[in-house]
């Protein structure tokens, strides 16, 4: 081991060397902090363009965008994205110690500060409050209490009617049941301890999740299985972050965050939160990012540091996913690339480690500090690393095998070998952030193993070999052998190893030979005067930011190679011979003679135009001939340009645009070298004749050029007659909250298709068609004299409105049938059966209603929770978002005012359906054959009917299941409904409170006799406490008697809706307190009959007089309960 | 039997009344001819949200309106329920738009009004008019008892649109043209031709004065046809509906627009597929 010049002590290492920006005080943060001036602004958010849309900023730039902002602003939110140890606590202190103008007040949410008192404490500190005291911590719970609390609440919050739809019942069964058992409560509460002994012992928080996925599958697996298990999981976990949000009194955080803002704002000042981690705030970030993205709840700037893995894989948590709160974002910033690698430090490594090396040694180092050979060798401020080491380090950093170039990483590289009591390249062969680099040396010239490292590491690879500085050699104590050559600036050179990579030239400071510099061709040689020319010059050795010249003149080049240049010659170089000099920058020259030769170009002539005239409206096609066109030439019609086709030297054509006026013009030639040859009066633009156009479309089926003006003329008298061509609903309704079918696509002109006229006619589009009728000859011209403003629209002397209302009349006529002759295609059944079946299938999943009459159908819509069966997932819900649009559809169609129903027509529609038969219909219609420009009334947000087919598909889908498997069977089963009607009371007046007592003297009982009483039943036979619920018994057993005599009589009736409906009803008996007190009374009389009549091994209960008395009180009470 | 409730006050134009709406009442009442205003709510009018009141309303004033033109009788009972009644006379085969307007023009009382603004209209041979002006006009020429204003005129025009007497069009240019739809047209030729002669070819000048006699005007006040009827029959003719005949010797020839005209004739094939 070699001893080596140590000008630092370990102390000072440790001072400046550490792993958190927070870890320094000010004065060591400003001495060692490098400006961060790489940092990628994300166009997607509003700081792009208050950053003049530029692609990186820097710090002061993110600076300044923050102190934009004045105090009654409300929330701006800026995310700082990047790998851990990019630079963004670095970046969050810079700004906390720079951000101090009287308006802002910075506020630092250290990584550090792990736990909510912690956070809390900082914030009150700006409040001038004091250090909360009674705010609970998680290290302050009781696992016991813990672990009984979250089982509570999970039950609970599995039983809200929301969390029921979407986990279905069975699941949410299967979970309590899972939930209810003793192991369940025990894997979390050893979770919770795991927690919080790591809390305790690190004294910060790591990610809290009491219930690992692991844990989760393998409970699921012992439970039997869950139908949708990632749904319940992510269920279960939500209420454990509830539940401890309140154990931990969250609520003050962010009424804290509420408070600090109302002071600000008060006093004229407004806070800037810099929170350097988001997962500093474990299971709080939930609750903080709703605060703080609510831009109404107060006035912060907010920027947030999110790792890069942690914003992907909470991309949803952090935006949202919606556009709305996506768009409360003011800005993301991002510090790394996708290749981990930390931008500003790409360029900046060596400044880096030199500000770090120059802070921790001896200022008064007589070795480091003066211009020795010594110091010069390793680098200012370098030593003990050069800039090949430096760069060794920077390039092979790595973290968990993975390339990973950050400011951390690379501070803790030199960190280690600076605290080494090993020679540098000796000590950084241990750290495991760095790999070692690949050695460029041949190896059979090296002596030792302690030379091999040092050139691996200290050595600069090029292509003419590995270079040591001999000053380094010396420094390390390393030998190097005799024979190895040195060059004559200082350093060994050591053969390249063979077969090795292309590697750079030796830098000027490592070898002094210059490469000589050579031109050895340049092409083209020659080009024509007043164009310009690129020409590409080939040779040796010419070096980045050499110049061109050619004679006197310097080009502008483009650096391709040290082999290849490009040039432009300028379209002004007056013609003859040139030499070509290429100089580089470091003043070698290479020249070549007569390189380029600049020709006097021919002039064009015009000989021919043809044809040469056109209509005005129209587009045309003109060839020229003649001679010495040159490509790229421009023709001008008078003094506009046209768009122009090079055939050849001897023939152009040209476009004439629609848009140009009537007269004659002349035709100019101008090729790029800016010879030009004119023909004055070459073309003519005739005035349109659109009325011979209309008569060559009427006669022949002639093109008709001029077709747009009859159009106008055609929307003039549907604006005038008030027809509405591609709308379709019921001729007489005027319902105000009705919604026609709309089709639209396309502007005006391209609604309207004249056959035969040479007008396009794409497929999927509808038009309304206007044939060429010779007898409407009269008619169409005064269409086309409207269109083009001869007529006004009321001069009844030249415009028989009659005969146009008539006409135009029958063509929307024929327009809508072939519409509505499409639909019913496609529907499988005409749109207004397909409205009124849409509407009966919704009234029967949110009503309950199974009659398919006129005047149940004439029943409106309103907003209501779906009801969901099966394998029907969310699509009841789906289709009932729909209500509005559903109904406004129908009021288009079957309502004359929004009180007064079309009833004969709903009744001839309803008359036509059976709605039985029809699912199988709905079934198997393929949305896709709905033009997707149909959609439900004209808002600009309408809903395309497309989608509204597809779901009702769907959801025909789901009831002809049920319906070909007649899976009626009720969910309870009528058995157990009936089981529990039987335990209804029945008499009126029966007290819960009397209940309840009877059922602790139950529960008493059942200790005493060893029956396990369950939690579960006391959680279910809560309302019995609950003064406020008012249980009341007697409508329960009216209505389950109804339901199930209901059932019983349905026989051969039953049917997909009749189940629908009745489910329903069940659904929303069975979710009653009631029927849940009343449920669990029925479990307990289970419970208590099964241990009486099975207690393994004592006998026959029933002889045993211990049990006499239980009996009795048993009897009692569910003679009570009703029983 | 319990006699009628006696007709409404209200006068004919001041009911918020459409056309589609009284027709399909009728239709209801043509297949059963006794109703009760239950029924007919229960009907015609959809529940309200939150059991709120159903607003009959506009279905009371459809159903007086109907009375008011003799379609339907009303009676009360004790308990105060109320029974509606199609009149014996309503023909079930007869179209509703040829019956209502044979009521309308029938009528010589206070019930004139409707006919007495197409009288206007045809005598002073209008196309095109606003409501505002024909008010001016009405008041002029039948001042008194009918306060002419804007509101009824809506109520005529939206009746008579239904009806096929005239056509809506956008109030920049007028808000009405004054000129019969080609399907009321065709009723009233099928009506004739079944009452009169039972051919194809039918006399015009006659037509004229049987529509004209029994549904609405159509002589201006020099004896001319209407320019709207004029215009009318002139579009049918040009969209292949009908055929012109003219003989030097025809009695009765009128003059459409300039052209004489003595006999109509319905295209074979368009009768066919308009059921005629």
């Amino acid at each position: 081991m070699s001893k080596i010049h140590r000008c630092w002590t370990e102390e000072a290492v440790n001072r400046y060397f550490t792993t958190e920006a927070m870890a320094k005080d000010k004065d060591v943060f400003m001495q060692v902090h490098l400006p961060i001036n790489q940092i990628i602004v994300d166009k997607n958010y509003n700081a792009f363009h208050d950053l003049d849309e530029q692609e990186y900023t820097d710090e002061e730039g993110l600076k300044n965008l923050i102190l934009k902002s004045t105090p009654q602003q409300s929330n701006r939110i800026f995310s700082l994205i990047g790998e851990t140890g990019s630079g963004k606590s670095e970046l969050c202190q810079w700004l906390y110690y720079q951000i101090q103008d009287d308006t802002h007040i910075p506020i630092l949410i250290r990584r550090s500060m792990t736990r909510l008192r912690d956070i809390v404490a900082e914030i009150n500190r700006h409040l001038n409050e004091p250090v909360p005291g009674e705010m609970k911590d998680i290290t302050d719970l009781w696992e016991e209490s813990v672990s009984k609390q979250l089982v509570a609440s999970m039950l609970l919050y599995l039983q809200q009617p929301q969390v029921l739809n979407e986990v279905g019942n069975q699941d949410s069964y299967q979970l309590r049941q899972l939930i209810n058992t003793d192991g369940f409560e025990l894997r979390m509460r050893r979770n919770f301890m795991d927690y919080r002994d790591e809390v305790q012992r690190l004294d910060k928080a790591r990610e809290l999740n009491l219930l690992p996925e692991q844990h989760f599958r393998d409970l699921v697996v012992a439970a039997g299985g869950l139908k949708k298990p990632a749904i319940c999981y992510q269920h279960l976990q939500r209420a454990i972050t509830d539940c401890l949000a309140t154990t931990l009194q969250v609520e003050d955080l962010v009424a804290k965050l509420k408070q600090i803002s109302v002071a600000f704002k008060q006093s004229g000042q407004r806070p800037v939160l810099l929170i350097e981690d988001i997962t500093t705030f474990s299971f709080l970030q939930n609750d903080l990012l709703d605060y703080l993205f609510d831009l109404g709840s107060g006035n912060f700037d907010v920027v947030i540091g999110i790792t890069t893995d942690f914003e992907r894989t909470n991309e949803q948590q952090i935006y949202k996913a919606q556009q709305t709160i996506r768009e409360r974002i003011e800005g993301r910033f991002v510090l790394t690339d996708d290749q981990n690698e930390t931008l500003f430090l790409r360029e900046n490594y060596v400044p880096l480690a030199a500000l770090y090396l120059k802070a921790i040694k001896d200022k008064k180092c007589s070795i480091c500090n003066s211009e020795t050979a010594f110091s010069q060798a390793f680098g200012q401020n370098l030593y003990p690393f050069n800039q090949p080491m430096l760069e060794n380090i920077y390039k092979n950093l790595q973290q968990d095998g993975n390339r990973k170039q950050t400011p951390r990483l690379f501070l803790r590289a030199l960190r280690h070998v600076l605290r080494n009591a090993q020679s540098p390249f000796e000590a950084i062969e241990n750290e495991a952030s760095v790999q070692s680099p690949t050695a460029w040396y041949a190896q059979t010239v090296v002596s030792s193993r302690e030379l091999e490292k040092l050139l691996k590491w200290y050595g600069y690879n090029t292509n003419q070999g590995v270079f040591l500085n001999k000053h380094i050699a010396e420094a390390f104590a390393i030998s190097v052998p005799s024979r190895i050559e040195v060059t004559d600036t200082g350093y060994y050179r050591f053969n390249p190893r063979p077969g090795g990579e292309r590697l750079p030239d030796p830098p000027d400071f490592i070898v002094s030979k210059k490469p000589s510099i050579k031109i050895t061709n340049v092409e083209p040689h020659q080009g024509q005067a007043r164009m310009s020319n690129t020409i590409t010059i080939s040779g040796t050795n010419f070096q980045s930011g050499c110049t061109i010249h050619l004679g006197e003149r310097k080009l502008s080049i483009s650096y391709l190679s040290d082999t290849h240049l490009k040039a432009t010659v300028p379209a002004e170089l007056a013609p003859g011979t040139y030499n070509l000099a290429v100089i580089n920058p470091d003043g070698s020259q290479a020249h070549y003679p007569n390189a380029y030769t600049v020709t006097e170009p021919a002039s064009p002539s015009i000989t021919q135009v043809q044809p040469i005239e056109g209509e005005a409206n129209q587009i045309n096609t003109v060839f020229i001939q003649g001679i010495n066109f040159q490509n790229r030439c421009v023709v001008y019609l008078g003094s506009a340009a046209l768009a122009t086709k090079f055939i050849s030297a001897t023939e152009l054509s040209v476009t004439i645009p629609a848009n140009v006026p009537a007269g004659t013009y002349g035709l100019t030639v101008t090729n790029p070298d800016g010879k030009k040859a004119t023909w004055t009066n070459a073309y003519t633009v005739k005035p349109e004749d659109l009325f011979g156009q209309l008569d060559q479309w009427l006669e022949r089926q002639g093109v008709f050029p001029g077709r747009a003006k009859f159009k106008e003329g055609v929307w003039k008298l549907f604006d005038m007659f008030q027809f509405e061509p591609f709308v379709l609903q019921h001729p007489h309704s005027i319902a105000s909250k009705r919604s026609p079918l709309i089709y639209s696509r396309g502007d005006k002109d391209s609604q309207i298709y004249l056959h035969g006229s040479a007008d396009s006619k794409q497929p999927g589009y509808l038009k309304l068609t206007i044939h060429p009728q010779t007898e409407f000859r009269d008619l169409y011209s005064q269409v086309l004299a409207l269109g083009q403003e001869l007529y006004q629209i009321d001069d009844i002397t030249q415009l028989d409105h009659p005969f146009l209302y008539d006409w135009l009349r029958s063509r929307v006529d024929d327009l809508q049938q072939e519409m509505h002759k499409g639909l019913a295609t496609a529907l499988g059944m005409p749109l207004p059966n397909f409205i009124v079946l849409t509407k009966f299938l919704l009234l029967n999943n949110t009503t309950g209603l199974c009659d398919f009459t006129t005047e149940a159908l004439a029943q409106p819509l309103f907003k209501a929770n779906p009801f969901s069966v099966g394998s029907m997932g969310d699509r009841p819900e789906k289709l009932a978002t729909w209500w509005s649009d559903i109904q406004s559809l129908f009021q288009a169609f079957f309502h004359f005012r929004d009180n007064i129903v079309n009833y004969p027509y709903l009744h001839q529609v309803v008359a036509e359906c059976d709605p039985l038969q029809a699912l199988y219909g709905l079934r198997n219609i393929d949305s896709r054959n709905i033009y997707e420009a149909y959609t439900i009334g004209s808002a600009k947000d309408a809903y395309p009917l497309r989608g509204l087919v597809a779901l009702v598909s769907l959801y025909a889908r789901d009831l002809v299941t049920i319906q070909q498997n007649r899976q009626f069977t009720t969910s309870p089963s009528v058995e157990q409904l009936q089981t529990i009607a039987d335990l209804c009371p029945p008499t009126e007046d029966v007290d819960p409170e009397k209940m309840r007592t009877q059922l602790d003297k139950l529960r008493r009982l059942c200790t005493h006799a060893g029956i396990n009483w369950q939690r579960q039943w006391d959680l279910s036979l809560h309302p019995l406490d609950d003064v406020a619920a008012q249980l009341d018994f007697q409508p329960l057993g009216k209505c389950l008697n109804q339901v199930i005599s209901r059932y019983s009589q349905l026989g051969s009736k039953m049917n997909v809706f009749v189940y629908l409906s009745l489910q329903r009803e069940i659904q929303t008996v069975a979710n009653t307190p009631e029927y849940e007190v009343l449920n669990t009374i029925g479990k307990i009389d289970q419970h208590i009959t099964h241990f009486l009549t099975h207690r393994p091994g004592r006998g026959d209960p029933r002889t045993d007089s211990r049990f006499e008395a239980f009996q009795q009180k048993m009897a009692l009470f569910l003679k009570m309960a009703g029983k | 039997m319990t006699s009628s409730d006696p007709l409404p006050q209200k006068q004919i134009l001041s009911y918020p009344v459409r056309g589609p709406e009284i027709e399909a009442l009728i239709c209801i009442f043509k297949q059963k001819p006794v109703m009760s205003l239950d029924v007919l709510v229960e009907k015609f009018v959809p529940p309200e949200a939150n059991n709120q009141p159903t607003k009959t309303d506009l279905l009371r004033e459809a159903l007086n309106f109907l009375r008011t033109v003799e379609f339907i009788q009303q009676t009360t009972d004790e308990s105060q329920t109320l029974t509606f009644h199609l009149v014996d006379n309503i023909k079930n085969n007869e179209p509703f738009s040829l019956q209502l307007l044979n009521r309308l023009h029938r009528f010589d009382d206070d019930r004139r009004a409707f006919r007495l603004i197409t009288d206007l209209v045809t005598k002073e041979n209008l196309l095109f008019a606003h409501r505002k002006e024909l008010v001016t006009k009405l008041e002029m020429n039948s001042p008194g008892s009918y306060s002419w204003n804007e509101e009824k005129l809506r109520t005529w025009q939206q009746l008579a649109d239904y009806l096929g007497l005239i056509r809506s069009i956008k109030p920049d240019h007028g808000d009405t043209m004054f000129c019969p739809k080609p399907g009321l047209l065709l009723e009233l030729l099928k009506k004739y031709r079944d009452n009169h002669q039972k051919e194809n070819l039918i006399s015009i000048g006659d037509w004229l004065t049987f529509v004209h006699e029994n549904f609405f005007s159509c002589f201006t006040e020099r004896q001319e046809v209407h320019i709207g009827m004029a215009r009318g029959l002139r579009s049918m003719q040009t969209m292949g509906q009908l055929t012109f005949k003219m003989h030097s010797d025809a009695p009765r020839s009128v003059v459409l627009e300039g052209q004489r005209v003595a006999h109509l004739e319905i295209n074979l094939s368009f009768a066919r597929r308009a059921g005629l």
